[in-house]
């Protein structure tokens, strides 16, 4: 007699095959007529503006549009597995992302993303985002943001060791860190916040200088590069003058800042929207150029650090999509205004950025703040960011975190760090 | 012929599958990739250049120290831990007291990891309760800040996890013990043993094959942390707590992606789990072959 009823176990079987097989999603059916924009944080507020601006402008258009919200990590994660297994249906129509990942993905999946030479017009954009979306001189991507180089600073609480506003213009590091001292002197307060393994600030630096730590070729570019080994002893010297907050992360940066633990800040400008969440300091904050290296004519005052642009997957609806997004992500004033104004997006588009109005902002004082950055970005000098740049900033960042806080010297640290970059670019 | 194989062997069917389908194929497929470079459609295969690669990266060779330096700091103590709370918890007298702090020992294991591990991150910040703490007992100077010290950070880490296993080897300790018979205890007590003494040679000598166990899935489990060391420190300072399963997700998502890469760093977690557990097993079946 067998050990149980052969109906039983054939129901239990096909129990789990029920319910198994009702797990699996049905694919999904996607009207024709709609196109999916994935972004994040500010850029997903502006892209949905932008569908609000093209539907009033255009009422009888039969596309209907899908603006998601992921996070960032979420979001890059999601498309590089899509590209990787081909699977363009899962794929959005348009997607916002930074300037450090366009390599990746336009050189191993070129053939997914639209090509946006015959839509983009090269003079109208800046050299320095230009040179960055160009793969196979073809423009693969609409620039979009920047992240321009910028100082912050409390005005109130340099003004308590004799400065003024005129005193924070075109600095030096040596001069800034000068300033620094005398006002922690005064108030108690360090003057700015840094991450220690320098990833922020360093690229800031790195690109002021018009280097990388990658060559044109994409070289490890680390060892014989005086403008990196300038940055980093500049960081350095910041950090021995006992006048910098060290923060352990993202969130206790920004926590910083609202306890009030420093009088300034080095970055880019995205952290103006950070800055102004904190309403009980409005109007005691202003902008300036970051402050810049010495030794050299070609180290300047001007850098970038994140910002980003629109690319646009080649999939059905993309001509409508190229479209949509070509006229409001590349031509839109309207939409270009109230991003600056809300988020304080800086514009990368020379005729967009002529069309900015700006009323100055009171959270800076009444500073056009906008129109500040803006100039800056013109004078920004171009550097090609290659494949690695997350990878290299990782791996590298620590070693400038052991060499900053002393763990290592100069010359042992530009030695690890250059070994360490050859080992990524040889590794793709 | 065993009559009753085919019936079993029905049963068994269903699990069989989908542990193929969910483990084992997708650890072949591992095993596949990690001899290839290359993406998606376009995979060349280069023999054991990714294995090579390992070796001489110096991201790969600290993540492992890392992940080796927290197994051997967290095993023992949730062993000792766990060893030390299901005894005292096993002289409880009252059954229901004894479900109760088992089951409040155990909540912190079905917590997500990720809220637990961002609630430590906050704690953590130079403003932060547990930084406000060490300065007010004037432990540290008003400028330390725990995540940004390398061993600082790494004890944290090595805290919250001991913290967070712990209650399921204590239930599954308090579980085994409790499946000895009581009427030993009455025995010994009236020969008049201590209560050391009846844990040495009752209670150990009977859960020595539950304890063998918990040491194998302790070992692997911790060597495998991901979620606390990723969210507290993100890598720690500089790379002071990056662990391999974080240098994996990294290389495969982080970075450009290099998935064969990933893979054969997925193998070597693999291998070092299955040998350690492997030797952890003979080492604990020899001391029961020599109790005997």
């Amino acid at each position: 007699m067998p050990l149980v009823k052969p109906p039983s176990s054939i129901l239990i079987i096909m129990l789990l095959c029920i319910a198994t097989c009702g797990c699996v999603n049905d694919s999904n059916s996607e009207s024709d007529n709609l196109v999916t924009i994935w972004a994040y944080d500010s850029s997903a507020e502006v892209a949905e503006k932008a569908v609000e601006i093209y539907k009033r402008n255009h009422p009888d258009c039969p596309y209907e549009f899908e603006v998601v919200s992921l996070g960032q990590e979420d979001m890059v994660e999601k498309i590089k597995i899509y590209l990787t297994i081909g699977s363009i249906d899962t794929l959005p129509n348009i997607f916002y992302d930074e300037d450090y990942n366009f390599m990746e993905y336009i050189s191993y999946h070129q053939e997914y993303f639209v090509d946006l030479t015959p839509h983009i017009s090269a003079d109208d954009y800046y050299q320095y985002k230009l040179i960055n979306v160009i793969y196979d001189d073809k423009v693969y991507a609409i620039p979009y943001d920047c992240g321009t180089g910028t100082l912050f600073y409390r005005v109130d609480l340099i003004e308590k060791a004799g400065y003024s506003e005129a005193d924070m213009t075109e600095l030096t590091w040596d001069e800034y860190i000068h300033i620094g001292q005398k006002v922690k002197s005064a108030t108690g307060v360090d003057l700015l916040v840094i991450i220690p393994e320098g990833d922020m600030e360093g690229r800031l630096l790195y690109q002021s200088a018009g280097t990388w730590f990658f060559d044109e070729e994409g070289n490890a570019n680390i060892a014989n590069n005086p403008g990196f080994v300038s940055a980093i002893t500049t960081l350095k010297r910041v950090f021995d003058s006992d006048i910098v907050y060290k923060a352990s992360s993202w969130d206790d940066m920004i926590s910083c800042i609202g306890n009030e633990k420093i009088v300034s800040l080095v970055g880019g400008s995205w952290w103006a929207p950070i800055i102004s969440s904190f309403e009980d300091q409005s109007g005691l904050w202003r902008v300036a150029e970051m402050p810049k290296m010495t030794g050299s004519d070609s180290y300047s005052s001007y850098s970038n650090l994140g910002g980003g642009n629109w690319f646009i997957i080649n999939k059905e609806n993309q001509n409508f999509a190229t479209e949509f997004a070509v006229e409001m992500f590349g031509n839109n004033i309207e939409l270009a205004n109230y991003a600056a104004e809300k988020y304080y997006v800086i514009p990368v588009n020379k005729k967009l950025v002529e069309g900015l109005t700006d009323s100055g902002t009171e959270f800076f004082g009444g500073q056009k703040v906008v129109t500040f950055m803006s100039e800056t970005n013109q004078h920004i000098k171009p550097v090609k960011y290659g494949l690695h740049t997350y990878e290299i900033t990782y791996t590298v960042g620590g070693y400038v975190g052991d060499y900053v806080n002393g763990y290592l010297s100069l010359d042992a640290a530009i030695a690890k760090m250059q070994t360490a970059a050859e080992k990524v670019v040889s590794s793709s | 012929m065993d009559k009753h194989l085919t019936p079993k062997f029905i049963f068994l069917l269903p699990s069989l599958i989908l542990i193929g389908i969910l483990s084992y194929l997708p650890l072949l497929y591992a095993i596949f990739l990690s001899f290839h470079i290359g993406r998606g459609k376009s995979l060349v295969f280069n023999y054991f250049e990714n294995y090579m690669g390992l070796l001489s990266d110096e991201a790969f060779i600290i993540a492992f120290s890392n992940s080796l330096i927290f197994t051997l700091i967290i095993v023992p103590c949730i062993i000792v831990l766990s060893l030390v709370v299901s005894l005292s918890i096993h002289k409880v007298k009252s059954k229901q007291l004894q479900n109760l702090f088992t089951a409040i020992l155990f909540i912190p294991c079905i917590t997500s990891p990720v809220a637990y591990s961002l609630f430590v991150k906050q704690l953590a910040y130079s403003d932060g309760t547990l930084s406000n703490l060490l300065r007010g007992l004037n432990l540290v100077s008003s400028s330390y800040n725990i995540l940004q010290e390398v061993w600082g950070a790494r004890l944290l880490i090595a805290f919250v996890c001991i913290w967070a296993w712990s209650g399921f080897y204590i239930l599954i300790l308090s579980v085994a013990m409790n499946n000895i018979n009581p009427d030993i205890y009455r025995a010994a007590k009236l020969d008049g043993a201590t209560d050391f003494i009846i844990a040495r040679k009752i209670v150990f000598p009977t859960i020595r094959p539950i304890l063998a166990l918990i040491t194998i899935l302790a070992t692997s489990n911790t060597f495998q942390i991901y979620i606390e060391s990723a969210i507290i420190t993100k890598g720690g300072p500089g790379m002071a707590t990056l662990t391999l399963v974080n240098q994996l997700y990294k290389k495969s998502f982080t970075y450009v992606a290099q998935y064969g890469y990933s893979s054969a760093i997925a193998i070597v977690i693999f291998t070092v789990c299955v040998l350690v557990s492997g030797m952890l097993f003979i080492a604990w079946s020899e001391n029961e072959a020599e109790n005997r």
